[in-house]
């Protein structure tokens, strides 16, 4: 499949950043038929806030 | 995703319940759906469409239309009336059932209200009979089995696909590519997430020490900087793409010309005999650097040689070791026998020569090392010859390809002067301006060189400026926090993009690869076309049996096979078993090349629909598909009520 594909190319990268765009991506094909998609931002931003929420339960 | 039926009632002119169990057999993967014009087949890939996406995505100006007229007629005053479509399939393992249903109210007898209440309902079936109704499909579900904006590239119109193979549509290639093989969503998911981490950024400086603030201000500086410079960089691509349109269409003119058509055949072998010397030239360039930075052995072959020359001579006067080694004298004066089997009796005269030999060899470890020594500056100084006689053919080469691009520039010079000096308007000022455009193409590459080594330049500065803040040891636990939220989009953006220029030529290739074997298989000239490319800047292209491009010379079938070639390639590479429903897939292909097309189209994907009408599959044809057909419906009109009706013909 192309996304096993796509995150193969990540392998070099940290856990927490594969799993970040993991999930962005998931989030962008969801919304990939909008042209200016609503709330993706916000989307982003709770992706980001739970990896680091997670690191700050591992420290 | 595999579709296993599709069921309609009162959809548009098919009047009551009315099924299509579509062929889920690997081997016997074709449903052929034959129809009239008329007679409903583009309305079962409306209906298709309309399930999946709705009556805003399908154009509906009156969505009372998508009713059954006589459905609507039928029902009583104050009754509801509906429509609706549902769609069986496999996904990823899963098994759904998507339903969109569309009411209309009579109030009185003509008059319908027909607010828009439409309602979808997609359930997951599980194997036990039990099943589930997902929450927002819309949203969630039914992007994940195909976005609206890739069903164009599994449900369309064969008659109408033509425009990936028509030149000046390489939009349409790039969108294709960039929407089917998740570049956009790449694209969209680093834009994205550079904007989150611009937001982090400002959220931190307020809360950012001096020298925290400092790396912030110098990062915002450089991220600055890069965005105009790749905003630059865009402006001159598509600048000098739009020059090579420019060119291309004055040389396809020239070549027009009756007059300088020969010249301009002669200029476009010239040119392409260019691009391949220096294609050559970068190749060559790159062995040569490579054998070049593999050791500095040629460079101090002299030395080895003087090494070797005051070992051998060391050697012969007895001042190293004879090169047999302690251990094998050992060995023979303790077996006393030879190698050859003669023995070797104690106090013999070969005793004695042995006993002679072991007394000049040294310990065993300086002995190995000086064996060693000698052994590898030999080979070192065998390698070093065979580089430099592998560098020196290959400066030649260098030379000669400079010679024979001088000589082509020069006849690609002459060629331009002869046509300005033509003695007619038209191909003297074409050529004027061809010249004007090169020229200005020209600089247009200096300048997009320029700024792609700024890029490549600025780059690891921004990384360098990242690390520092993201290693900047920061105590306030609200600034901690930011620095780790900034941190984490910077970084995810950044590895994005890293990877997709490269992710995006790896694709490229991959599909130029597909359509390629699939086109060759596809069309009947095979012999005719050598090589189809699909360019970097997304250019589809067909090479004929010269290496010359044909893309202009092709007729519409070719350009539909084409078409067909790179929807299949695409799909193909991105490893996603989606259903190809093609309707009137022959309509503009003739009698012989629809023969051979039918023998290789089943293989173009795992599950294959054909809507078509009756004589559009016949004959040899319909013989060829025959034994891949695992279902065939037909479809009635009836005119007497001006509906449309579904008949099964052939289920496995």
């Amino acid at each position: 499949m192309l996304k096993d594909r796509i995150m193969e190319m990540f392998k070099e990268y940290d856990e927490n950043i594969r799993e970040v765009v993991g999930q962005v991506m998931e989030k962008e094909r969801e919304k990939l038929s909008q042209k200016n998609p609503i709330g993706i931002i916000d989307d982003i931003r709770k992706i980001i806030d739970n990896a680091a929420k997670r690191l700050e339960d591992e420290d | 995703m595999k579709i296993e039926s599709l069921e309609l009632y009162n959809f548009r002119q098919f009047y009551g319940q009315q099924l299509i169990r579509f062929s889920t057999d690997n081997n016997r993967n074709v449903t052929v759906i034959t129809g009239v014009m008329g007679a409903g087949k583009t309305g079962i890939m409306h209906a298709l469409r309309w399930c999946l996406y709705g009556s805003s995505y399908e154009g509906v100006q009156d969505i009372g239309e998508l009713i059954n007229k006589r459905a609507q007629i039928e029902a009583p005053i104050n009754t509801r009336t509906e429509c609706r479509v549902q769609i069986k399939f496999f996904h990823e393992k899963g098994h759904y059932i998507v339903t969109r249903s569309l009411f209309v109210d009579k109030v009185s007898e003509g008059i319908w209200n027909r607010e828009p209440h439409e309602v979808l309902t997609v359930a997951q079936i599980w194997p036990d009979g039990r099943y589930d109704k997902l929450e927002n499909p819309e949203q969630r579900f039914i992007p994940w089995v195909m976005p609206s904006n890739l069903s164009q590239y599994f449900f369309f119109d064969g008659e109408k696909i033509d425009q990936f193979a028509r030149p000046g549509h390489e939009e349409e290639v790039e969108d294709a590519v960039r929407n089917v093989l998740k570049i956009a969503v790449l694209d969209r998911s680093k834009k994205h997430l550079e904007t989150v981490a611009k937001a982090y950024q400002k959220d931190l400086v307020p809360l950012a020490n001096d020298e925290l603030k400092g790396y912030i201000e110098a990062n915002v500086r450089l991220e600055t900087f890069l965005e105009k410079q790749r905003a630059e960089l865009k402006n001159l691509q598509n600048e000098r793409s739009t020059i090579k349109k420019q060119l291309e269409e004055i040389d396809q003119r020239l070549a027009e010309i009756q007059a300088v058509r020969e010249l301009q055949i002669r200029r476009e072998e010239v040119e392409k005999a260019i691009k391949n010397k220096v294609e050559e030239r970068k190749r060559l360039w790159t062995t040569l650097r490579e054998t070049c930075s593999k050791g500095a052995a040629p460079l101090v072959e002299n030395a080895i040689e003087k090494a070797v020359t005051l070992l051998d001579e060391k050697r012969e006067h007895g001042e190293m070791p004879p090169g047999i080694r302690e251990q094998f004298l050992d060995d023979l004066i303790n077996r006393e026998m030879c190698i050859c089997k003669r023995p070797i009796i104690k106090d013999s005269e070969q005793y004695y020569e042995l006993i002679r030999l072991k007394s000049k060899t040294v310990s065993s470890d300086f002995e190995n090392t000086l064996i060693r020594t000698a052994g590898d500056l030999r080979a070192l100084l065998d390698s070093a010859k065979e580089t430099k006689e592998r560098i020196s053919e290959m400066m030649k080469n260098r030379v000669r390809l400079d010679d024979d691009l001088e000589d082509l520039e020069q006849e690609k010079n002459e060629i331009s002067d002869k046509v300005k000096n033509v003695d007619m308007e038209e191909p003297a000022s074409l050529e004027k301006k061809r010249t004007d455009y090169q020229d200005k193409d020209r600089s247009l590459y200096g300048q997009q060189q320029v700024v792609a080594k700024s890029i490549e330049e600025t780059l690891p500065k921004t990384e360098e400026m990242l690390n520092k803040i993201a290693r900047f040891e920061i105590k306030q636990k609200a600034a901690k926090k930011l620095q780790q939220r900034f941190t984490l989009a910077s970084g995810a953006a950044d590895a994005i993009a890293k990877m997709i220029g490269a992710f995006a030529a790896e694709m490229r290739i991959e599909i130029q690869n597909r359509v390629q074997e699939i086109f060759g298989k596809l069309v009947w000239k095979e012999s005719q076309f050598k090589s189809v490319t699909v360019s970097d800047d997304y250019r589809l292209e067909v090479h004929d049996r010269w290496g010359l491009p044909a893309r202009p010379e092709l007729s519409a079938g070719e350009r539909q096979l084409l078409s067909l070639a790179f929807i299949v390639g695409m799909s193909q590479v991105t490893g996603e078993d989606n259903p190809l429903i093609i309707d009137t897939p022959f309509g503009r292909i003739s009698k012989e090349p629809r023969a051979n097309i039918t023998k290789h189209i089943p293989e173009i994907a795992k599950q294959l629909v054909l809507l078509v009408t009756d004589e559009e599959l016949h004959s040899q044809a319909r013989a060829n598909l025959e034994q891949r057909i695992g279902a065939e419906y037909e479809l009635f009109f009836d005119d007497s009520v001006g509906c449309s009706s579904i008949k099964m013909i052939k289920s496995l």
